[in-house]
């Protein structure tokens, strides 16, 4: 039997591979340095360096996605409540992409550095329900992959060995993460790609010392303009604009915001609830959510504070794609509360469909539309407060 | 799994790793349920088709080996045919001669309503079925003889590298590979894997980021603008060569680490001066297909018309070209196109001899580029009608072209980008050109080379684009 | 071998004045004979030997040699038939 021949020439050492592999070890060493110092890329990491280094210590927060994001775009925004102990919101809220598992880990993150909240509020989108671990980019999702053990967690539970390879990807090849600035930087629109570098240089600027620090509260109450680095989504997703801008500019920070008339939403088109099974396929939701939306509520449990699940509002348009998310609101919240720790349910919020005005696109809310929703939740907030205190 | 996507890349390293300890036979038979594996990533379902056109022409070849009744051995040859482009037909041009039946009996006011079959287009079909025909009708006309191994026929057909997009192998070439031991050589390994890393480049790179610039164009609605249009262009007549070229380096790369001689499929195409040397280089395994198996007969049978004959055969050969890269009218045009150019240069041919050669060097030099500038326009303006949407976009870029030619701030920077993407392909083609010799990088010194790798290799890491688009040949 | 006869045929219609053909030569070595005169060359090789050549048989032939053969077999079946 002939086995193979592999004519092995030792006088043929592969010199130039030897020496590429040496060039390559160097520069990924320098990388590694350059990117821990370099500024955050996208709002993920905007908030975990943010938790990273100031104490926030905030009374109410917000989760959520990019909705969250539209809807409480005053983030820090103090709300007007004469009472104390509520004075301080902090939006935690980042994009689906980072999915429940995200909103976990940020979550977490920020309870390790700070005192427990009195509430935290979960604005429920089907995006962040949604989880096909092909489909995140490596933009979000591996942002907060630098602990072993949430490395570890998320492996278990997804079992997914392309997951481990992009991650030990971005591990040993760090000059990888450039393309991520670059894919970030691509994706913001011509007038925000200059204040993305802006922002990025005074980052560097305050680094090395050269500009002072900005404040917490600075930081937080970023209310003009929308931060350089949230990222709406894209025209290319066809999304139809409705029009609006997606956020607007907030003149006084602590005046309860009134709309013009009193808007009832639309109310709820032919609910029916549907069995479990039909749902979550209409619905997409995958068992990786619920499984980090309980461990959201055992560790809110655990400290004592109360969890809201709070329903986003959504136009026509994004109703008829994810109908079943929708439809069975009710029901998906009982299905949910039947695999996870208690949790609360604001009613007043489910579902709401805002007339399209309200929409810059079809899952985002425009600045009318963002003050509507505030003015439904400060109400809504105003009553868990008195019922709290009674 | 395309072959720039993690999984393809595990999936190879396995099959790499079982290749070198395993002997012949073995070997083969692992290959093939590797490839059977690959083709069903992407639909075990039209396994069965395959296999069914493969078996068909095994059999075939067999009988009309076996017979020497001329009766018989044409019944058996038409058929493998019939077999075999009954299942194209069906699958890849159903729809579109539905459609365009529907259209022609409109004009007569005729309304049908036919039925539109939904059924996706299986991966490779067009290119394994060009593969299979061309065997049988080698055992035809003599020319080979059929293999009595129905599974080395199998691995020949389904060979993976292969098997998506081409080079389209003659089984005189890759048969006798795959029936005999193959020799592992340490120097094919590192020229395998230096194709490799070049296709890879191309694909990754430069033609999955020129495709932005093209999609962007070819997405937008009219009106167009003209430098617009020409630099989409440019930007296309690289994208697709990068793309196929690359995928075919790739294709022989990963052949040459398994001891198997993948033959070449581009030689520098751009560098033509005429359609003729143009399509001895591009697709190279396809065109000599198409001028074995239909132009010649074609031609053959209509020589008693002459030259006409001749300018016959070439238009029916390249529509049918064209039909084949897809079923649309726009490919239908692009293939007539290439027919027309290649009738007009061959009755200009004897005019352009007349004219005498420059006698300095420079002044050839400076001919022999204008011709290739000229020709690499020739080239793209068939592109247009290749890549549009539908023919009516092809004719508004066209009037964009001659009646909107404008210049804007964008046009610079799209001309930027374009030159960023090309230059060291285009620095590395012109050495590959004057030297006669693709692997050109490869025998430099080793400063060079670790120089080079290390370049490319950044560019792929940092510019390349991700979760990568499907190679555009696929879908044929 | 390549005989005179064929010889003459080749560079008559390829309009060359000298060029040596051998058994091994490929058609495409031959100046000026591509595939678009490759039809034209075989039916003036018919027209001067007064033969028919088949599809199949033309299909085959991979150099001058295999050319030469083919046009032997056709005129002896000629002079039998």
């Amino acid at each position: 039997m002939e086995g193979n021949l592999f004519i092995f020439d030792f006088k043929k050492l592969p010199k130039a591979f030897i020496t590429f592999l040496l060039l390559l070890l160097l520069t990924e060493t320098i990388s590694s340095i350059v990117i821990e110092k370099l500024p955050s890329r996208n709002c993920l990491q905007r908030i975990l360096s943010m938790i990273a280094k100031d104490k926030i210590n905030a009374d109410i927060l917000v989760l959520g996605d990019s909705f969250a994001l539209t809807a409480f775009y005053n983030k820090g925004k103090v709300f007007s409540s004469s009472d104390k102990l509520m004075s301080s919101i902090v939006s935690l809220a980042t994009n689906a992409d980072v999915t429940m598992a995200g909103q976990y880990f940020v979550l977490k993150r920020y309870l390790e550095k700070n005192r427990p909240p009195k509430m935290v509020f979960l604005i429920s989108t089907p995006f962040l329900w949604d989880f096909t671990l092909g489909k995140l980019s490596d933009n979000y999702f591996f942002s907060f992959f630098t602990n072993r053990q949430e490395i570890r967690d998320v492996l278990f539970k997804t079992k997914d060995i392309y997951f481990l390879i992009r991650l030990l990807y971005y591990k040993f090849l760090p000059s990888a993460q450039y393309s991520l600035y670059l894919a970030e930087f691509r994706a913001k629109s011509e007038t925000t790609r200059s204040r993305m570098l802006e922002y990025m240089k005074d980052s560097i600027l305050m680094k090395i010392g050269l500009q002072p620090e900005r404040s917490l509260q600075e930081k937080l109450s970023e209310i003009d303009r929308p931060h350089p680095l949230v990222v709406m989504a894209r025209a290319s997703e066809m999304i139809r604009p409705f029009g609006g801008e997606p956020f607007a500019a907030q003149t006084s920070i602590s005046k309860e915001i009134k709309p013009q008339e009193e808007e009832k939403p639309l109310g709820v088109p032919n609910a029916r609830f549907l069995s479990e099974i039909e749902f979550r396929e209409m619905s997409k939701i995958k068992h990786f959510g619920i499984y980090y939306f309980d461990k959201i509520c055992k560790m809110l449990r655990e400290k004592g504070v109360k969890l809201y699940y709070v329903d986003a509002s959504a136009t026509y348009s994004l109703f008829k794609e994810q109908g079943g998310y929708f439809i069975s609101g009710k029901n998906f919240v009982k299905t949910l509360q039947k695999k996870t720790e208690q949790f609360l349910y604001l009613e007043d919020f489910a579902p709401l469909y805002f007339s399209d005005e309200y929409f810059y696109d079809r899952n985002h809310l425009n600045s009318l539309g963002a003050r509507h929703y505030l003015h439904i939740f400060n109400k809504s907030l105003k009553n868990l407060v008195k019922v709290q205190k009674n | 799994m395309v072959f720039n996507s993690i999984q393809f890349t595990l999936f190879f390293i396995i099959v790499y790793i079982l290749y070198l300890f395993l002997n012949h036979r073995w070997q083969n038979r692992m290959l093939l349920v590797a490839s059977c594996i690959f083709y069903s990533a992407w639909d075990w379902r039209f396994l069965f088709l395959i296999f069914v056109s493969l078996t068909t022409d095994y059999l075939c070849s067999l009988k009309i080996h076996a017979s020497d009744n001329e009766k018989r051995r044409k019944f058996f040859l038409v058929l493998s045919i019939l077999i075999n482009l009954s299942i194209l037909g069906v699958f890849k041009y159903f729809n579109f001669f539905v459609s365009s039946l529907k259209v022609f009996l409109g004009c007569f006011g005729l309304n049908i309503h036919p039925i539109v079959l939904q059924i996706a287009l299986p991966i490779g079909i067009s290119f394994y079925t060009l593969k299979t025909m061309s065997y049988t009708i080698d055992v035809y006309t003599r020319k080979i003889e059929p293999t009595r191994s129905y599974l080395d026929y199998f691995l020949f057909v389904i060979f993976f590298p292969l098997l998506l997009s081409g080079p389209i192998m003659r089984a005189e070439d890759l048969l006798p590979q795959i029936a005999s031991p193959r020799k592992l050589r340490l120097d094919w390994f590192y020229e395998g894997c230096y194709l490799i890393f070049w296709g890879l480049f191309q694909k990754i790179f430069i033609a999955d980021n020129l495709a932005k610039i093209v999609d962007f164009v070819f997405n937008a609605p009219a009106p167009y603008n003209g430098v617009q249009v020409l630099l989409t262009l440019y930007a296309f007549a690289f994208q697709i060569y990068c793309d196929f070229a690359g995928y075919s380096n790739i294709a022989r790369g990963l052949g040459r680490c398994m001891g198997f001689d993948i033959i070449i499929n581009f030689n520098l195409p751009y560098f033509a001066t005429n359609p003729q040397e143009f399509w001895k280089r591009w697709h190279i395994s396809l065109s000599t297909w198409l001028h074995d198996y239909l132009y010649t007969p074609i031609a053959f049978s209509k020589r008693s018309w002459g030259n006409w004959g001749v300018v016959f055969a070439l238009m029916a050969t390249f529509i049918l070209c064209g039909l084949w890269h897809g079923a649309a009218w726009t490919f239908v045009i692009w293939g007539a196109y290439q027919g027309m150019l290649l009738v007009i240069h061959r009755f200009l041919k004897p005019l352009f001899e007349l004219i005498s050669s420059p006698k300095s060097i420079m002044n050839r030099r400076i001919r022999f580029i204008i011709k290739v500038i000229f020709f690499f326009h020739l080239a793209c303006l068939g592109w247009l009608i290749f890549r549009a949407h539908s023919v009516g976009q092809s004719l508004e870029m066209l009037q964009a072209l001659v009646f909107n030619f404008k210049f804007s701030k964008e046009s610079f920077g799209v001309i930027l980008n374009i030159i960023a993407l090309i230059c060291i392909l285009l620095i590395v083609q012109v050495f590959q050109f004057i030297k006669k010799d693709q692997l050109f990088i490869f025998k430099q010194n080793w400063m060079i080379r670790a120089a080079f790798y290390y370049v490319i290799f950044y560019l792929i890491l940092i510019f390349g684009v991700a979760n990568g688009r499907e190679f555009v040949y696929f879908r044929f | 071998m390549i005989s005179g006869r064929l010889k003459k045929v080749i560079l008559k219609v390829l309009k060359l004045n000298s060029f040596d053909l051998y058994d091994e030569t490929l058609a495409y070595q031959v100046p000026g004979w591509d595939s678009l005169s490759h039809v034209i060359i075989l039916a003036a090789i018919e027209k001067e030997y007064g033969i028919h050549f088949r599809v199949a048989e033309v299909l085959r032939l991979r150099n001058l040699g295999d050319l030469q053969i083919l046009i032997n077999s056709k005129i002896t079946n000629n002079n039998q038939g």
